[in-house]
């Protein structure tokens, strides 16, 4: 439970205000949910528009110290990019991509694998970034999931901004579908935080359960279709299969460039499972913050 | 009565030695709170949930049954040494962590000043900072633009608001972050040691507006400093290894406990060490004692300090001595003269070793306990012979609620005046001899 900002603030005639009443007690289980719920839903428009201000408070404070700035959003995605392209080129490796020309898939792939990489790694790392605050000023911590989903979205905008001249270059002709490629970024987005969100309760105590994943991740890649697209048979295909970023990949490439045919009845089911999943992270990271804040800092 | 806006009953929490098992307990504690069917608990008598009622291994309680209450108006002081509980309690009345056991009701909205810092950006600059920071503590934008005047104002940093925070003192800081915190118009205030930094004007600055928001506000003041203690608080709550040891409004006597619990320390010699002093006593109406022992005294009794000293040069014709009585706060609160309020002083002695005696024939010092230190400097007090730190104690024993560390019983007068008249005509003596 948090401070109510819409409390009358006069306290000029204290007896007539009513005062909101605040207990503290050890309470786990079924009350400790219905608390959180409730002040998820009473704060909101308190914890809007402190995410707002956390979010261009780490912005700011990110770029203020470098010369090139936000161009540093961009840079790392190209970067990836021209490495594979060139890997493929020199036929080091091969990678068939079908009608779509291979940089630009590969380049759709890293603005998605940014969103979803960058969004499940930021909301693994809330509590570690927020450590002095959270133990120190009592505010609503899906504060801090919803400034870490806005950098993140930061993050991939600033990429994938740049699609816009590959499909120029590639003269792609321009198609209704390609107006759904932003709703297939935030669905990915979307994913990536529910599973970023889920396992903080665990990461934030011993620092396996967190390097574990970050090791899982690198392997991830591999498993997703990035660089390469959906192989037709095989181990790999299976895999691939069950990885839920999948479809949201292949959809939303298909949505774009074409190409593959879109997944829609696993990219639907794999967004709405990862709503689900995030509203239950985020409550649990509720219920389970003050144990973690008391552990990591007494 | 006014509205109690605190109350907090049987709370207890536990704390683990161990990290690596306070971790893994962290994680079980966290797997039992998400489970929705735990029915593990037990209820007290009073309804309250009791939680994890014993203690595992490397376990002991930080908080042990901790009981009070605020009202409106009030100033609850927390006071105790460095792991007391203090500010686990504080996290606890903050909503930060929850307690093991016991029920807390807080009726209000609830302000804390804790650590006045947390959340600064230090390459931000001290405009952006006063944004987040007030953001953080639960102020709209259009409260921050309309106090931000106001802030800047109280922080006297207008020069300095476009500089990066990492350029800041760490007393600017803690001007910042009060400027900002001080705009709060909470129901209840929390207080945990914020003016250990600051120069005096700035703490002065902040007294005020504390005791301004204490009309206001229920309040809980944790300090290590006394005399702040005794300034805001009504009623104090002195904390020893977790548990209450003293919980009521004297607070001269729980602030007495709290220094009671210090332990002497060793005497210190320092100065050049052309004189030495061999033996000291302290004599009173209770008793006598020696070298680095305590002897009682009684409020308005005589006090008789003798020191035997032996002079090991040549140099000085003529010497002083002096004897300082020090408080718990390590503040010189007496210092027994001569009639020109310096140094008594006596010739270069001929013999080996001299007998010196001051006395008092009626101590005001308040109950305490205080240190004594002798000092021998020469006629001057540039070189310093020998300063002999915590040669002896004194432990005085007064009734009396007062936190003053000198105690006057003065001579008071009384006159009725009729409306008519509006020249006061004054009357009162003040018998300084008495």
């Amino acid at each position: 439970m948090s401070n109510t900002h819409l409390l009358s603030s006069t306290n000029n005639n204290p007896v007539a205000d009513v005062l909101q009443e605040r207990i503290i007690t050890p309470h786990d289980g079924l009350d400790a949910f219905s608390d959180a719920i409730r002040s998820v839903v009473r704060d909101w428009p308190f914890t809007r528009a402190l995410a707002w201000r956390m979010f261009l408070r780490d912005v700011r404070a990110t770029y203020r110290q470098s010369f090139l700035g936000y161009l540093w959003l961009l840079l790392p995605a190209l970067a990836n990019t021209m490495v594979w392209v060139f890997l493929n080129g020199a036929n080091v490796v091969n990678i068939d991509s079908g009608d779509v020309p291979y940089p630009l898939f590969v380049f759709t792939g890293t603005v998605l694998w940014t969103a979803f990489n960058g969004s499940l790694v930021g909301a693994m790392g809330i509590v570690e970034e927020a450590r002095g605050t959270l133990a120190k000023v009592n505010f609503p911590h899906e504060s801090l999931v919803l400034a870490g989903f806005g950098k993140s979205l930061l993050n991939t905008a600033a990429t994938a901004i740049f699609v816009i001249p590959f499909l120029l270059l590639y003269h792609v002709e321009f198609r209704t579908t390609m107006l759904l490629f932003p709703l297939g970024i935030l669905a990915t987005m979307l994913c990536g935080t529910a599973l970023g969100l889920i396992v903080v309760p665990f990461t934030a105590l011993f620092s396996d359960f967190g390097r574990a994943i970050h090791l899982g991740l690198r392997f991830g890649f591999f498993i997703t279709p990035v660089i390469f697209p959906v192989p037709q048979s095989g181990w790999a295909y299976r895999v691939m299969i069950v990885n839920p970023a999948t479809s949201l990949f292949v959809t939303s490439r298909s949505w774009l460039v074409g190409g593959e045919p879109p997944m829609y009845v696993a990219f639907s089911v794999v967004t709405i499972s990862s709503l689900v999943l995030l509203l239950v992270a985020i409550v649990t990271l509720k219920v389970s913050l003050p144990h973690i804040i008391y552990r990591i800092s007494g | 009565m006014s509205d109690l806006l605190i109350k907090a009953e049987h709370v207890s929490k536990k704390f683990c030695r161990s990290l690596k098992r306070s971790l893994w307990y962290g994680v079980k504690d966290v797997a039992h709170s998400l489970n929705p069917w735990s029915r593990s608990r037990e209820m007290d008598g009073d309804g309250s949930l009791r939680a994890n009622v014993d203690l595992r291994q490397d376990e002991f309680w930080a908080l042990q049954d901790i009981n009070f209450e605020v009202r409106r108006g009030e100033c609850l002081g927390l006071i105790g040494h460095n792991g007391a509980g203090k500010s686990t309690l504080l996290k606890i009345l903050n909503n930060l962590i929850r307690p093991d056991s016991g029920r807390i009701t807080m009726r209000g909205r609830v302000g804390a000043m804790i650590e006045l810092g947390a959340g600064f950006n230090p390459v931000l600059s001290g405009r952006e900072n006063i944004y987040n920071q007030a953001a953080l503590l639960g102020f709209e934008t259009k409260e921050i633009k309309k106090k931000f005047d106001a802030i800047v104002d109280f922080s006297e940093l207008e020069q300095f608001l476009d500089m990066p925070l990492q350029n800041y003192s760490s007393g600017m800081r803690v001007k910042l972050g009060f400027a900002v915190a001080s705009q709060m118009e909470p129901d209840i205030l929390l207080l945990d040691e914020i003016l250990a930094v600051g120069d005096v004007g700035f703490r002065f600055k902040c007294l005020n507006v504390m005791g301004e928001l204490q009309r206001k506000t229920a309040m809980i003041f944790v300090s290590h400093s006394m005399t702040q203690v005794h300034r805001i608080c009504q009623k104090v709550i002195l904390l020893s290894g977790g548990c209450v040891t003293y919980s009521g409004f004297d607070v001269a006597v729980a602030v007495r406990s709290y220094m009671g619990l210090v332990k002497t320390t060793q005497g210190i010699v320092v100065g050049s060490g052309e004189a030495e002093i061999v033996d000291l006593k302290i004599q009173t109406v209770c008793g006598t004692c020696g070298f680095g022992k305590t002897v009682d005294a009684e409020f308005g009794g005589w006090l008789r300090v003798t020191a035997r000293i032996r002079i090991q040069t040549k140099q000085y014709p003529v010497l002083r001595m002096e004897f300082l009585l020090w408080n718990e706060d390590m503040m010189p609160v007496m210092e027994l003269m001569a009639k020109d309020l310096l140094g008594y002083a006596f010739d270069l002695p001929d013999s080996d070793e001299i007998e010196i005696t001051a006395f008092v024939a009626r101590s005001e010092l308040n109950a305490g306990r205080y240190s004594l230190s002798a000092l021998i400097t020469d006629e001057s007090h540039t070189n310093v012979l020998c300063n002999y730190v915590n040669a002896a104690y004194l432990r005085v024993n007064a009734d009396g609620p007062s936190g003053a560390h000198i105690l006057s019983v003065a001579k008071w007068n009384i006159e009725t005046k009729s409306r008519e008249h509006h020249v006061v005509e004054s009357s009162e003596e003040i018998d300084a001899n008495s």
